[in-house]
């Protein structure tokens, strides 16, 4: 297990993003002083439940914010260089070519209009100054690549011509197609099917290493999380509360809040009686966050300093950072926390 | 594709068939006849009677009818105009081509105009622009075109000397004409056919331009242009490319159906800048009740929104590849 | 007055959009007076047969005298022709450009009287019935052929054609035949005698026999020559293009030498609006019957002159005299004392108008200067009501009788603003003596179908008047059921009148007869005269010797002549 946060070089670092958006009803804090490192070759899964502000953070790292959000602080670095420095030229540099992203639906994810293949090869033709031909060539190759059969008929077929699956195979094939070193993957397998997505997962997996990318998994799903990911975030209310190698999270969750996700999520050899543990209260509205702990109204530890002073990110245990007042000696406030 | 053109149009054929039924026997039981164009008092009834018999409306209606379906059916003879004293035919082939050029530009602008006012408005949503052709777009969609019509006229066809950059009717400067050299006489059709063909299609724009705007802005939601963002094109790209072609759909549709309206649009247009098309011929016809000539232009204008549906769908097809035509 | 207001803005609209420099009081009236002209009304001479030398001369002058050829005139006109063949042709515009292409046996004198055209000359018989006209020898058709007796004949015969359906058929009614005589004389031969025999044979243009005698009379009304005439006249036909304009060029062969202008160009603007603006910018350079309401705008403007004509027609309030509550001459009478027609006049033709006492207008020789007459008297039409029984009785301010109210319809037709204007006026003006009237504007041919029913209690209709003097159509009690007088006006002694003074030689016994027969249409009141209105013309004043009369505006169109120097095309 490496320790992510020493670690010298991290592919990408995020530094206290903080992404608003200006709504008439006021400001919602979508993502609120967030910071996570995604070392080179390895997967970062960014945890938490609806709304809390991974897609957010996501589409920030791609500086693909519209109006009325907008990147307020922090810096995104990528391999050194800050994203949110760049002008917006520099930017489309990045976009498609050094990170890459795919989404949630692939069933709207493709333009309904254009051939797969004319929307594999426009990424490249847009990075790379190749011919028409050999773009299409390599999207030939790229399709083939994401394991579509006929790949050579395939290129000229329209999305709705496709299933669910394969229109994420081209989604993969077209964020591939630049060779980037960062994917960053927004739910990819939430609209599929169960067996779809273990073949989807695999399929990442295995071009991950081929392509010797970095990937940011966005998700929710606890499951994937401990099959795929080397690290993992856990984000509440738009900041990362615990963040550590998936093993050590797994093993031992030190926030109350990651051991009440892990709790509510059923896991084989479970025994039947035992009930799924529901964190009591609701996702707080980013509108009005709570004071203190944002945590704090559904902590079952909660006390009169959790609605005051805000925890800090803090190495609680070496490698193992989390965001809670009452974690000393690397241990858990919560009973039996450890598995 | 073709065989699906061809079944289109053979369907079209009873329904226009039954539209000229319908239209004969309703402008028959209108009242009034088209020897009224001559009621006055130094003309005789006998006079009247004459000329009655001789455009065989002397003869029971159904006689009348038969008569009538029979020419167009066997010869594809569309009657007499008692109104121009000529053949029927030979009036609307001089009108037709007159409606259709004035509607084709007109439809240019319509389209030219309501797309990129749209596009801009959508692109820069809220901003000046937006609410500027907003408030611009709500005014001429809701003007009368013969208010708007006479209003350009007053401003820039010599109500204003200083503004009198047009003339006021015609295609061509009737005087003039013949003596200039063609790329005169381009010009000079140019400048008859702006003012009423910006008449005709301005308050359609307005209306493109809105839909345009909402449709676009729809399509700026979509997961794929997000997409198309992430993988690094420009805005212009995004917008132009994946945003248009997605957006025009809706207007396309739009567009057949108002086919029909831009030559009904015409009728007015065409009175009030003295445009000699189909407009006026039909204004004409139907007060005159000069029988043979309405059913023709109204044959004309039911084949038109057959036309116009049909142009819709073929191009719908042609944009979308999730419509196949069969 | 607010709804006078609201009703006439869109002339208005006209006016205030205008930025050109307005005329202010101070212009000099020499200037105003150059380019106001009021047309003289001369005595209508319409029954003589003698010639009017004074105007022969004159017409003549033109031809002796020095004058510049070339310019195009352009007319404006609302409509388009239908036919330029004199058989076929029932539009104005037809009629106006037939004047310029061909000719007819006799022209017409600016007092009605008739001038030698074709015919030089031509005399009665001692018993009357026949009159003989002997024609030029140097008139030629516009292909060549040159004009003959033959083509008199021949133009008669198709005139009485059944098949043909000329529209002026009855003029030809009296006459049995027409007889060449030799190539260039020509007779005809009448049934009796009558005042009008001279008018009746010349009326029509005469055409080319030897192009229209192989179109058999079915296909007369689409025969190719009704757009591609042939003529003989001044102008020759150049094209035609449906909707847009007829062109006419000069005839260099034509008998009385080639006329000034090289090409006369009507252009067909079917927006009086419209029309109004091109005069103004000189896009057209003549206009008639152009609206009051444009006048005083048009009138500012330096190059062009107006001609004020005397009216040669007549709008007016017809009462259904089958109705109950019209069948009281006294309540018709009080009916038009109700009616403010000076307002009328003021309000919606800006003054261009008069109001006629009677259906003869004073352009015409039996014209009766004094009728009885009604003037605007609410409180004596409220007497005369009450006379009649028509009194207020439950105080609700409408006038009762019987328990019945006293209120009524009146139609008029759509697209004539003045017409749908009146009954907005007229509404207010009887609601003044407690009258209710319900205002129904419908579409022409509605209108005029309801006419020949009887289906209407009061309508505004309007009559321009004909150039001979025959009451018969309009107010004969045999008129009743298929022709005119759908006022169904019936009064035996006015009948015999009419029928009388029609065939009546005698000019002076005729007028007497005319005279008596105009006091018992005012002094009965079937219509309430409403207004005859003011011919206005503009020009534009590069045009010359612009001699405009009572029998038109057209009188010498073809003597227009421009100077060089300011030849505009």
């Amino acid at each position: 297990m490496t320790d992510v946060m020493d670690q010298t070089s991290p592919q990408i670092e995020v530094r206290n993003l903080k992404t608003y958006f200006y709504t008439e009803d006021g400001v919602v804090r979508a993502v609120d002083g967030l910071s996570y490192r995604l070392a080179k070759g390895e997967t970062l899964a960014l945890v938490g439940e609806s709304g809390c502000g991974k897609s957010v953070s996501a589409l920030s790292v791609m500086r693909l914010i519209a109006s009325p959000g907008k990147i307020v602080e922090g810096e995104i670095l990528l391999d050194g260089l800050d994203l949110l420095q760049c002008s917006e030229t520099e930017m489309r540099e990045v976009r498609g070519n050094r990170i890459s992203m795919i989404f949630q639906e692939p069933m709207t994810s493709l333009n309904p209009v254009f051939t797969i293949g004319n929307q594999i090869m426009e990424a490249i033709r847009v990075h790379q100054d190749v011919s028409r031909k050999e773009a299409r060539d390599r999207t030939i190759a790229m399709i083939r690549r994401v394991k579509i059969s006929a790949a050579e008929t395939r290129v000229d077929e329209y999305p709705h011509q496709m299933s669910g699956g394969m229109r994420q195979r081209v989604m993969i094939a077209m964020a591939l197609a630049c060779n980037p070193e960062v994917l960053i993957a927004d739910e990819p397998t939430t609209a599929l099917d169960v067996t779809i997505q273990a073949q989807i997962m695999e399929l990442l997996a295995e071009l991950q290493s081929e392509f010797q990318m970095s990937i940011l998994l966005i998700t929710h799903n606890l499951g994937l999380v401990a099959e795929v990911s080397d690290q993992v975030a856990v984000m509440y209310a738009s900041k990362v509360v615990e963040h550590t190698s998936t093993a050590e999270l797994f093993a031992s969750p030190l926030h109350p809040y990651t051991h009440g996700l892990l709790t509510s999520v059923p896991t084989l050899g479970m025994p039947r009686e035992q009930k799924l543990n529901v964190i009591p209260g609701q996702v707080p509205n980013p509108l009005h966050f709570p004071t203190g702990c944002r945590f704090h109204p559904r902590c079952p530890v909660a006390e009169q300093r959790c609605k005051q002073e805000e925890p800090l990110l803090r190495e609680v245990k070496p490698g193992h950072w989390a965001a809670c007042h009452f974690i000393e000696n690397g241990k858990s406030p919560i009973k039996g926390a450890d598995r | 594709m073709h065989t699906y053109i061809i079944r289109r149009i053979l369907i079209s054929i009873p329904l226009l068939f039954g539209l000229l039924t319908i239209n004969f026997f309703l402008i028959h039981a209108a009242p009034g006849d088209p020897t009224d164009i001559f009621y006055n008092p130094d003309m005789d009834p006998e006079a009247r009677e004459n000329i009655r018999r001789i455009y065989g409306l002397d003869q029971p209606l159904g006689v009348q009818y038969l008569k009538y379906i029979q020419g167009v059916v066997l010869k594809f003879e569309f009657g007499y105009s008692i109104a121009k004293k000529r053949p029927v035919k030979d009036e609307i082939l001089e009108a037709l081509p007159n409606t259709i050029q004035l509607s084709a530009l007109a439809l240019l602008l319509e389209l030219s105009l309501g797309i990129g006012i749209g596009i801009l408005a959508a692109v820069k949503q809220q901003s000046t622009f937006d609410n500027a052709t907003r408030v611009t777009a709500l005014t001429f969609y809701s003007m009368p075109s013969f208010y708007l019509g006479l209003v350009l006229l007053f401003l820039f066809a010599g109500g204003v000397s200083a503004t009198h950059w047009f003339p006021a009717s015609g295609m061509v400067d009737i005087v003039r004409h013949e003596s200039m050299s063609t790329l005169g006489r381009l010009g000079d059709r140019a400048i008859h056919i702006f003012l009423p063909s910006l008449t005709l299609g301005i308050g359609a724009a307005a209306g493109i331009s809105r839909y345009m705007r909402g449709e676009l802005l729809e399509v700026i939601r979509q997961d794929y242009m997000r997409t198309a963002r992430a993988k690094g094109l420009t805005e212009r790209v995004v917008v132009f490319k994946h945003g248009l072609r997605n957006a025009l759909m809706p207007i396309i549709t739009i567009m057949g159906l108002s086919l029909p309206f831009l030559f009904s649009g015409a009728v007015i247009v065409e009175q009030v800048f003295g445009w000699p098309g189909m407009g006026r011929v039909a204004v004409d016809a139907a007060f005159q009740r000069d029988y043979s000539m309405f059913l023709a232009v109204n044959l004309i204008f039911g084949a038109m929104v057959v036309v116009g549906n049909l142009v819709a769908d073929i191009l719908y097809a042609m944009v979308d590849p999730r419509v196949r035509l069969s | 007055m607010n709804r006078i207001v609201r009703i006439t803005s869109l002339g208005l609209f006209f006016t205030s959009l205008s930025c050109s420099p307005s005329s202010t009081p101070g212009d000099s009236p020499s200037d105003s007076a150059q380019r106001v002209i009021e047309v003289e009304a001369r005595p209508d001479r319409g029954r003589s047969e003698e010639h009017n030398l004074e105007f022969e001369a004159r017409w003549n002058e033109l031809y002796n005298t020095p004058h510049d050829n070339g310019d195009t005139l352009v007319i404006g006109t609302i409509g388009d022709a239908d036919s330029l063949n004199d058989l076929t042709s029932a539009a104005i515009t037809g009629s106006n450009v037939i004047g310029l292409l061909f000719l007819s046996l006799t022209r017409t004198n600016p007092d009605f009287s008739h001038a030698p055209s074709l015919a030089e000359s031509w005399q009665f018989s001692e018993d009357h019935l026949e009159l003989t006209f002997h024609l030029r020898d140097d008139v030629f058709w516009h292909d060549g052929v040159k004009t003959t007796a033959h083509d008199v004949k021949f133009t008669f015969e198709k005139q009485i054609s059944p098949n043909i359906g000329w529209a002026t058929i009855k003029w030809k009614q009296f006459i049995k035949e027409c007889v060449v005589v030799d190539d260039y004389t020509v007779k005809f031969i009448f049934e009796r005698l009558y005042p009008y025999q001279l008018m009746d044979a010349v009326v029509g243009a005469v055409l080319p026999k030897h192009i229209l005698e192989k179109v058999p009379d079915e296909e007369m009304v689409s025969t190719d020559f009704n757009r591609n005439p042939v003529g003989n006249g001044p102008y020759r036909f150049k094209e035609w293009k449906a909707q847009q304009y007829i062109e006419v060029e000069a005839n260099e062969n034509y008998f009385a030498g080639r006329p000034p202008l090289d090409r006369i160009i009507f252009k067909v603007v079917p927006d009086q609006e419209n029309l109004a603006l091109q005069l103004k910018s000189g896009e057209i350079d003549f206009m008639d019957g152009v609206p009051p309401r444009f006048f005083e705008e048009l009138a500012r403007q330096e190059n062009l002159v107006a001609y004020i004509a005397p009216g040669r027609s007549y709008s007016y309030l017809g009462w259904n005299l089958l109705n109950p509550l019209f069948q009281s001459k006294k309540v018709r009478q009080a009916l038009t004392m109700a009616i403010n027609r000076q307002e009328i006049i003021d309000s919606l033709l800006f003054e261009f108008g008069e109001i006629p006492k009677g259906p003869v207008l004073p352009i015409i020789w039996a014209h009766h200067p004094n009728l009885p007459d009604f003037p605007y008297d609410p409180e004596k039409a409220r007497q005369y009501l009450a006379e009649e029984g028509w009194k207020d009785s439950d105080g609700d301010g409408w006038l009762d009788k019987d328990g019945q109210r006293f209120s009524f319809t009146v139609k008029t037709n759509k697209g004539n603003q003045i017409r749908e204007d009146i009954l907005i006026l007229v509404q207010d003006m009887f609601k003044e003596v407690g009258i209710a009237v319900r205002p129904n504007i419908l579409e022409w041919t509605v209108f005029i179908g309801d006419m020949d029913k009887k289906d209407f209690e009061a309508a505004v209709a309007g009559w321009s008047v004909g150039l001979k003097m025959d009451m018969t159509t309009i107010w004969h009690s045999d008129s009743i059921n298929d022709k005119f007088n759908f006022v169904s006006y019936s009064n035996p002694e006015f009948d015999r009148l009419n029928d009388a003074a029609i065939f009546e030689m005698d000019s002076e016994k005729a007028k007497q007869m005319w005279w008596r027969a105009q006091e018992m249409i005012a002094e009965d009141q079937p219509y309430t005269f409403l207004y005859s209105p003011k011919d206005i013309n503009f020009v534009h004043r590069r045009f010359q010797n612009v001699q405009m009369e009572t029998v038109g505006w057209n009188y010498n169109l073809e003597q227009w002549w421009v100077p060089k120097d300011k030849q505009k095309y």
